[in-house]
């Protein structure tokens, strides 16, 4: 027995260096082929990162400005003196709380109907798409015009068909957060409608086939059946639309830039402004060093909620 | 052959260098303009300004014996952030059409050249009015030559006020919410209201309006005293508390909070809004003595190995008083260069509207330590923008509000002096009705 796994051990020793270089040449090959990606990866995501990590210990207004000063931790303290920051965090919850709500719902609800092969619901799909690959520049501009008080489409409507008397200032500080959501909602369902259709139709027609053979309703199959078998994929849209919603300003930058006076300001948007003006007329210095650290303290705030839902959705992995 | 290539940078037309800058709002202003002529020629302005630079360009290169190409690029947005990335790449042009915030930022790094040895006694004598110490000329350099001015005025409709049965334009603050509050109790049914400010961008709307409003009976610009040497926002108190009543539904246009000035610019046209405050490069009115913000100057790289061509291009071109004799009398903007305005037959906008120009009692006033020096002054929280227009919109408390944007722009004034950053600006004995002297 001993002999037997001597002559094994030797055997394997005799034919590695021939397996070694095979394995370095198909190292390489892998290497040099993840190589450009590699690269890129590094110079448009690692580098930025670590180069904004860097500025949240420096006081830095730019190229002109004289250089950066090492001040320590003295804009991390800055950021939780700072009243405003954190009234765009308690912006961005309401925000991203009230986009995922009906994002999710609608998106589902429309793949559900949509995700069978019917006349027709490939258009639907198409057009409720649509607004996905829309320009925000120009969304925001027309979503401008439909809300506006003054003669905006939507209050003209909601008026003519008698369910308000007055125009509702949908744009002001007490409805802007409103119609942000509501613009937003617009332009993520038909994204999530897609991942959706993808997971329902990866749905075993066995299954749901059975469930009818044993007597379940549409409502008692899409609850019992579809729903927890999209666990996985459905998991993971979530988690998108958690970390998209915190990133989103883009939707906030063109239609509100954050007010009425910093009614709608968001966190990513806060942080954004020490960097680049939102307009011409912004009146910020540029302050690179707060504005890294504003980055980085709102980036462990999505950290921190992405780990807690990824911890609270384990479940969603166990499929029925 | 040519001997070598220039580039330079400028703004789409002008309108992004003016809407950086601070105007100045005057109650006593007022402007008898009807509105459709307005937006056509805030629009066409811009345009205009950057077509026919475009067009002297091309005729020089064209023309020019001294082997000289010239190549013109024009940046309509960010301007800024292009300025940015062109110095830090190292590949900044020869020449920048001026733009307030680049020219701070740079200035003291010493990224413009002083043009004062190419400047022969024929230049001295013919734009000697436009050096302005503290503006453009720094330590005895000078680094841009404006040749037009722009500045900030009550603009009214005048058939709006006879249909309210206003006689006359308001000459005080009080008249004004006074006006706006009848023009909106007598035609808002109508669709006409009072008075609009485009408060989407608190900074837009105040700082060329209530800020500059202060400046000659205060004299407070930005919120600091130049006779004290500190920010002092209290003074605000009775300016603020009017502004919070002419935003008000009883007074103003419906949707002002997150109104931009183009559409205010399109309702005013329309005739729906009683008055207005802006810049009168942009639009045409009527107004009263004001100081005013230079236009049109030109930086020069410090580091450019071209600069006597390009001082030739600049004087052939940018300082040529014909051309600028031309795009006064296009009505392209208001010359601020006495040997222009002599020669130049002003175009009828000006000529209907003489108040446009830039009167005597218009002045250059100094920097505020902030404007002097963007580090000098890094205020934490709200800015005084924010801070202000929270107050008029919302229930911010005025006079606890004036006193906390007091204190933190004095912290972070102090802040800067005791780093070495900053420097105190006291002028004793400051004049607002003098502010240059």
């Amino acid at each position: 027995m001993i002999v037997n796994l001597q002559a094994a051990a030797k055997t394997r020793i005799q034919s590695s260096p021939a397996k070694r270089k095979e394995k370095i040449i198909d190292n390489l090959r892998s290497y040099s082929l993840l190589l450009p990606n590699l690269i890129l990866f590094i110079a448009f995501s690692v580098y930025p990162v670590i180069w904004t990590l860097r500025y949240v210990f420096y006081r830095y207004g730019g190229y002109g400005s004289g250089g950066p000063k090492f001040i320590g931790i003295e804009n991390i303290l800055r950021v939780f003196r700072d009243e405003i920051y954190w009234k765009s965090v308690v912006n961005t919850f309401v925000y991203a709380g009230a986009k995922i709500l009906f994002t999710i719902p609608i998106a589902f609800l429309l793949a559900l109907f949509l995700s069978k092969k019917r006349r027709g619901n490939g258009l639907l799909q198409s057009i409720i798409f649509v607004p996905t690959i829309m320009s925000a520049a120009v969304m925001g501009l027309v979503f401008y015009l439909l809300f506006n008080v003054y003669n905006g489409q939507i209050n003209q409507y909601l008026m003519d068909w008698q369910i308000i008397k007055q125009p509702i200032n949908w744009l002001g500080r007490e409805h802007a957060m409103k119609t942000l959501v509501i613009t937003a909602v617009w332009g993520a369902i038909g994204n999530y409608m897609v991942y959706f259709i993808a997971g329902i139709q990866q749905i075993s027609e066995d299954a749901l086939e059975s469930a009818k053979i044993d007597g379940a309703n549409r409502l008692q199959s899409v609850w019992y059946i579809t729903i927890p078998m999209l666990g996985p994929i459905l998991k993971i849209i979530l988690m998108l639309s958690i970390t998209a919603a915190f990133q989103d300003m883009n939707n906030v930058m063109v239609l509100t830039e954050g007010g009425p006076t910093n009614a709608t300001m968001v966190m990513a948007l806060y942080g954004y402004q020490y960097f680049f003006p939102v307009s011409a007329t912004t009146v910020i210095t540029p302050q690179y060093g707060y504005g890294a650290a504003v980055s980085a303290v709102s980036a462990v705030i999505a950290g921190f909620v992405t780990v807690i839902y990824l911890f609270a959705s384990k479940k969603l992995d166990d499929i029925y | 052959m040519k001997q070598f290539k220039k580039w330079m940078m400028v703004t789409m037309g002008t309108a992004l260098a003016f809407s950086t800058l601070t105007g100045c709002g005057s109650s006593k202003g007022s402007s008898e303009q009807t509105a459709t002529q307005e937006t056509a020629a805030s629009k066409e302005e811009a345009k205009g300004a950057e077509e026919a630079s475009g067009e002297k360009i091309d005729e020089y290169n064209k023309t020019n014996t001294d082997n000289i190409e010239v190549v013109y690029e024009i940046y309509s947005d960010n301007y800024v952030q292009a300025v940015d990335m062109v110095f830090q790449n190292g590949d900044a042009p020869d020449m920048f059409v001026f733009q307030e915030q680049m020219f701070t930022n740079y200035v003291n790094a010493g990224k413009y050249a002083d043009i004062t040895p190419f400047m022969d006694e024929e230049f001295k004598a013919t734009f000697g009015s436009a050096m302005v110490n503290g503006m453009n000329v720094i330590d005895g350099k000078t680094y841009y030559v404006p040749t037009a001015a722009t500045t900030c005025r009550l603009f009214y409709n005048k058939d709006i006020f006879a249909k309210a049965g206003i006689e006359k334009a308001p000459e005080t603050l009080e008249e004004m919410v006074e006006d706006a509050k009848l023009i909106t109790s007598k035609l808002s049914g109508e669709g006409i209201y009072g008075f609009a400010a485009n408060m989407k961008s608190a900074a837009s709307a105040l700082s060329r309006s209530l800020t500059y409003s202060a400046e000659k009976e205060l004299g407070i610009r930005f919120g600091y005293n130049f006779a004290a040497g500190q920010y002092d926002f209290t003074g605000y108190e009775n300016v603020v508390s009017a502004w919070k009543e002419l935003l008000s539904p009883a007074a103003a246009f419906p949707g002002c909070e997150s109104l931009d000035i183009d559409p205010l610019r399109t309702q005013f046209a329309a005739g729906k809004i009683g008055m207005y405050i802006s810049f009168t490069h942009a639009e045409p009115g009527v107004y009263g003595k004001q100081n005013y913000t230079p236009l049109n100057g030109y930086l020069f790289n410090s580091e450019s190995k071209n600069l006597e061509a390009a001082w030739k291009v600049y004087k052939a071109v940018f300082a040529n008083v014909d051309n600028l004799v031309e795009y006064y009398e296009q009505g392209l903007g208001i010359s601020s260069i006495p040997a222009v305005i002599e020669k130049a037959k002003a175009a009828d906008i000006y000529v209907n509207n003489p108040t446009l120009l830039v009167g005597d009692g218009d002045a250059i006033w100094p920097k505020t330590p902030h404007e002097k020096n963007t580090d000098a002054v890094i205020v934490e929280g709200q800015t005084m923008y924010d801070a202000l227009g929270e107050m008029i919109l919302a229930n911010k408390d005025i006079k606890a509000g004036l006193q906390d944007l007091t204190n933190r722009y004095n912290t972070a004034l102090k802040a800067g002096i005791d780093e070495g950053v900053g420097k105190e600006i006291k002028i004793s004995g400051f004049d607002p009705m003098n502010p240059s002297k």
